[in-house]
């Protein structure tokens, strides 16, 4: 990238000039507490922070800790209820009163970036959407056609201007809000977890933009669920039900896994690994197994051919014109009880095989049996409901009742069970999730962890034998991640096939028996998760990684190959068979000394 | 959980949408505009006898939105989400306009006066008789300008086929409106 | 059941069509839109037709893809004409076979009125193929911005507008996942009573409300965080600027309307 890149590259007059002089705190919070429901919970709860020109600040946090609304307050979006807040030099919120006017010159000064990239376009055409910002500030027609252009190539997607951001990867959509963002020339950007939606590789591209603004001395306050995510950052911040509970360097935060445990978060790696060796920790990757009492289920005892048979299937969309077959000659027969991750980058064809599986779509091509039975027959259509349970992309999307246990007893309702079978499975499936005290509560006033759940128990309460998760971690914070794989676990120990379509390597190599790799609609590799991450290379080649205990392994291996020495340490693919294989190897040393002088970042 | 569907109390307003919408209104009619548009190439033909009188749900839509958020709104949304069809479409979309107007207005004013579930059924049902006639006025003065249909032709088409199609349409909008508008205020934040 | 959201969809592109102002645009479409009323002879409608596929040809939009962007009002034009063919009996009795009679008068009087409508929404086609939903917008509020003076908020039903027309993908996508999770549990709009019925229609439409109360909180977000602050004091990326191409578009559509006027009125002399 050329020089326009550098952040001192002003085309306009408006800049830092006016405000030279003054101390580089950029924003400053004192006793900030802000209440959303007239002072019974505080979002947050007396707040004092100052983030300082040029600092790259993570904030971490258990979801509902407070951290969209602390970046909604330091944007300037949100007054406060009590405190003071000053930005970009000014006090906008003295205690008592917003100043109008000095709010809105700071967020012509600050950018920000969220969650959804679906909420922050506004337009139709990529290059429209990167010049709202500029419009709204009023800037000169022929400067916001150079602010889109080196804003679209900073984030690498110059080749996109005339496209339709509705139709554009996730990770894609995100940079292009980054851009649209960074077209204001802000002086403080504000990510607020920009990459929980999405897949490895958009993530990666989106801390690869933040990288380069930070070189250039963009302030950036970054939310985010990732603590591999924190380590980048100058400084970390943690929340815990509104309160700062910890602020120092990622070294300092991130070294205590007990402590963030209880904070419902998860330490680095590395950290759990050092406290595995010293054999203080848990390993603390390992599913609990929680509860092997399965949800239980009337099975008729006779025998009957079970597991889901895919048998050459092929699949296209209507409407998806250029882009060829969705899938293309998928075969997998795959046995009662088994648990297989189907992995692939955005738009390999995990959902469309979920969707296949679940008799929501119909093969071009091939036959696809469930428990037996043909998802073309239209005539055990009902009959296949009972047997696959289906949860989307981000479920809690499907609640619409007006208490929990209405929405939960849908399902089995419309399987024609009596209204005693029913409410037996309801409360069944509401004890196994641990739900039983918001039976009565409306959907819509949970939390996002809560609601995920309750959707799983309206897919449960089916009484499925074959359950197709399509992402089912996607969003959560590291403590729900962790309850959401100890269910699955549950499940898969009380028999049930299960389907599972993931991102994260490191949830296959937890729990699944099995691994299916999609690539452009092709099954590309299909064995145990041990077998397939031994072809790593592969899997880097389709954007995938393996999972971080394997990579540490390699690690390990190559730094003690420089020495001149062979550790033969295999494939481990848990933290729990790494600590074996280094005991096996007998390298507890080696892989000390390495874990210290590498430090958290080791990647 | 990152959005909450809540409305964003006024008391941390930080003073700048003084004047003019607020963005949040900008948002709220915007959305409900484009479940509407996306509802009006819903197309079902529901009655056998006129498969060209189709069934799509943005009335509810309208209707919704005029119950939640007042007939300002609710005209908003009616006129807003049959435009585009003005272009493809011109007799479907001006017909689509005046039955959702017509429909959704009465029933919105009557709310606003009764804010009780008895006004919303009062509202409703007025809705729905003023949005009966003007269906077939519309018809009457609007089919022979598409089709070599003469108006007697039409006109002796109202019993037979107009009253029974617009009074199961409506019939089918009322109800599952008056199923759905309490969860929306709710969420609304009412 | 999809939504056809492919619609009148925008179609990138450079051709002079894709160029001329969207005001200028509009107004002349819609003036050939107004003037299919008009024809009622022969010789008007193969101008009329010649005027629709000469346009259709400069967009330089494949046809397939016009055609199929405006395929269900075909289907609905197809249908009107076939009533015509049977509802109207004038003139001699060409095919008779029990109550069903087709006359020469019912002949004439599809295929005019096919023609016609068909005309109608070609016209209408190419403005929403070859501008973009925001150059629509921008259009609608320019021309609309003197009704602001009487008190109608303009700019913000455009930006209303060009908002919701951003979104109507984004929600048919969630619109058919959410009736798909719906289906896996057992829900059917097409079968059943009508209670179950109602109960699928409300569990595919509050899920599609709350969903749109949620995008909406995020917009009214991301409105804010990017100083959107009203019309007023904004400027404009695309400035809409009439030049020599409007004017010939203009001159060429006026030529047009004044032919099919004065062959109407030639017609009706005679
Ligand atoms: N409703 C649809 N209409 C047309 N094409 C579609 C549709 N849904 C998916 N596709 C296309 O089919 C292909 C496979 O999509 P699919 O959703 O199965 O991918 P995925 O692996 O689940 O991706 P992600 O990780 O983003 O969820 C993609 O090219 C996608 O663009
Ligand atoms: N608009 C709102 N109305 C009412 N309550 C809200 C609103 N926004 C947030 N809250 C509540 O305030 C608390 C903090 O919410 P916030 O969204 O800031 O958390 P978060 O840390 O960003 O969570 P997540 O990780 O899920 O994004 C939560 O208890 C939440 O339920
Ligand atoms: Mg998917
Ligand atoms: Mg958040």
């Amino acid at each position: 990238m050329g020089e326009e890149v550098g952040r001192d590259v002003r085309d306009d007059g408006s800049g830092r000039d006016d405000r030279s002089g003054r101390d580089d705190v950029v924003v400053r919070l004192e006793g900030v507490r802000l209440t959303y429901d007239e002072g019974s919970t505080w979002a947050l709860d007396d707040v004092t922070l100052e983030v300082q020109a040029g600092e790259r600040i993570c904030v971490l946090g258990a979801n509902g800790s407070g951290k969209s609304t602390l970046a909604s307050v330091i944007c300037g979006l949100l007054a406060p209820d009590e405190g003071t807040v000053e930005l970009m030099g000014e006090m906008a919120f003295d205690g008592h009163s917003a100043d109008a006017d000095a709010y809105r010159h700071a967020r012509h000064h600050i950018g920000l970036v969220f969650q959804n990239p679906d909420d922050q376009i506004v337009t139709t055409v990529v290059a429209d959407d990167v010049a709202f910002g500029p419009e709204n500030l009023g800037v000169e027609p022929a400067q916001i056609a150079r602010r889109v252009d080196r804003e679209l190539a900073r984030v690498a997607m110059g080749d996109y201007a005339d496209a339709d951001p509705s139709r554009l990867s996730g990770g894609q959509q995100q940079r292009i809000a980054i851009a649209g963002a960074l077209a204001m020339e802000p002086d403080m950007l504000v990510l607020d977890e920009p990459g929980a939606l999405l897949d490895v590789r958009g993530r990666r591209g989106i801390m690869h933009v933040m990288d380069g603004l930070s070189e250039t001395g963009t302030t950036i306050v970054h939310v985010t669920h990732f603590m591999d995510e924190a380590l980048a950052a100058t400084r970390v911040i943690v929340l815990d039900h509104g309160r700062i509970v910890a602020d120092g360097t990622p070294d300092q935060v991130l070294r205590s896994p007990s402590r963030l445990a209880a904070l419902g978060l998860e330490a680095p790696f590395v950290v759990r690994l050092a406290d595995a060796l010293d054999g203080t920790g848990t390993g603390g990757d390992e599913t609990s197994g929680a509860g092997d009492e399965a949800v239980p289920r009337d099975r008729d005892g006779a025998y009957r051919e079970s597991g889901v048979r895919l048998d050459r299937v092929s699949f296209s969309y209507a409407d998806g014109g250029t882009r060829g077959r969705a899938l293309s000659d998928v075969s997998a027969d795959i046995p009662a009880g088994q648990l297989v991750a189907i992995c692939g980058q955005t738009g390999s064809g995990k959902s469309t095989l979920a969707r296949l599986v679940c008799a929501l779509g119909t093969p071009d091509d091939g036959r696809v049996l469930v428990d037996g039975i043909d998802v073309t027959d239209r005539g055990r259509r009902m009959e296949l409901r009972g047997h696959v349970g289906y949860v989307m992309q981000r479920p809690e999307r499907q609640l619409f009742a007006d208490t929990v246990s209405a929405d939960v007893a849908y399902g089995p309702t419309n399987l024609g069970l009596s209204d005693e079978e029913v409410r037996r499975r309801v409360d069944e499936v509401l004890d196994f999730l641990g739900l039983t005290e918001l039976a009565g509560r409306s959907p819509f006033d949970l939390s996002g962890g809560q609601r995920r759940l309750v959707a799983l128990a309206g897919v449960l309460a089916m009484g499925p034998d074959v359950l197709v998760l399509d992402e089912p971690t996607a969003g959560l914070d590291p403590r729900g991640r962790r309850h959401l794989r100890d269910i699955v676990h549950a499940l898969h120990a009380s028999g049930t096939t299960i389907l599972m379509v993931t991102h994260s390597m490191d949830d296959v190599a937890r729990l699944a028996d099995r691994m299916l790799v999609l690539d452009a609609g092709r099954v590309v590799a299909d064995g145990s998760p041990a077998e397939v991450f031994s072809h790593g290379d592969e899997l880097q080649r389709i954007g995938l990684g393996v999972p971080d205990a394997l990579a540490w392994a390699r690690h390990l291996e190559a730094s003690a190959h420089r020495g001149g020495l062979e550790l033969g340490l295999g494939e481990p693919i848990t933290l729990g068979g790494l600590v074996a294989a280094i005991d096996r190897a007998g390298c507890h040393d080696l892989a000390r000394r390495t874990l210290v002088e590498g430090g958290l970042a080791w990647r | 959980m990152a959005t909450h569907p809540n409305a964003r109390p006024s008391s941390h307003s930080t003073g700048a949408d003084s004047s003019g919408w607020s963005t949040r209104r900008i948002a709220t009619c915007a959305l409900f505009v484009a479940v509407a548009m996306a509802a009006s190439f819903v197309e079902l033909p529901i009655f056998p006898a006129a498969p060209y009188l189709k069934y799509d749900p943005s009335g509810i839509v309208c209707l919704v939105a005029g119950l939640a958020f007042g007939p300002a709104t609710g005209v908003l949304v009616s006129v807003l989400s049959w435009l585009p069809h003005l272009f493809l479409d011109p007799f479907g979309g001006i017909m689509g306009i005046l039955a959702s107007v017509a429909l959704t207005v009465p029933a919105a004013l009557v709310y606003q006066r009764m804010h009780t579930r008895m006004g919303a059924a009062v509202g409703l049902v007025v809705g729905a008789v003023v949005a009966l006639a003007a269906c077939i006025g519309g018809n009457v003065v609007i089919t022979p300008l598409y089709s070599g249909v003469t108006v007697e032709t039409v006109i002796a088409m109202i019993v037979p086929i107009l009253v029974p199609f617009n009074l199961l349409k409506l019939a089918i909008n009322c109800v599952v409106t008056f199923a759905t508008y309490k969860g929306v205020s709710r969420l609304v934040g009412e | 059941m999809a939504i056809g959201i492919g619609f009148g969809r925008y179609c990138p592109g450079d051709s002079p069509i894709h160029r001329l102002d969207p005001r200028c645009k509009a107004v002349c479409v819609l003036a050939l839109m107004v003037t299919t009323f008009a024809i009622t002879t022969a010789g008007q409608l193969a101008i009329a037709v010649a005027g629709a596929l000469g346009l259709v040809m400069a967009t330089g939009v494949p046809l397939r893809r016009t055609l199929d962007s405006v395929r269900p009002v075909l289907l609905f034009i197809l249908v009107i004409g076939l009533l015509d063919l049977f509802f109207v009996s004038t003139g001699e009795t060409l095919l008779a076979a029990g109550p069903v009679r087709v006359t020469t008068g019912g002949v004439w009087t599809a295929v005019l009125y096919t023609c016609r409508f068909a005309v109608l929404v070609l016209y209408g086609a190419t403005l929403l193929l070859t501008t973009t939903p925001t150059a629509l917008t921008d259009a609608f509020e320019s021309l609309l911005s003197p009704l602001a003076r009487l008190g109608l908020h303009v700019h913000e039903i455009s930006m209303v507008l060009s908002l919701a027309l951003r979104f109507v993908p984004t929600l048919a996508d969630e619109c058919s996942a959410i009736m798909d999770a719906q289906a896996a549990r057992g829900s059917s709009l097409a079968n059943g009573g009508p209670t179950q019925r109602l109960r699928a229609f409300v569990a595919v439409l509050m899920p599609m409300f709350a969903g749109a109360l949620r995008h909406a909180s995020g917009l009214s977000r991301a409105l804010d965080a990017r100083c959107y602050e009203g019309g007023s004091g904004r400027t404009h990326y695309h400035v809409l600027r009439l030049g020599r191409r409007d004017a010939w578009f203009s001159v060429a559509t006026l030529a047009y309307v004044a032919v099919l006027l004065a062959l109407g009125m030639v017609g009706a002399g005679v």
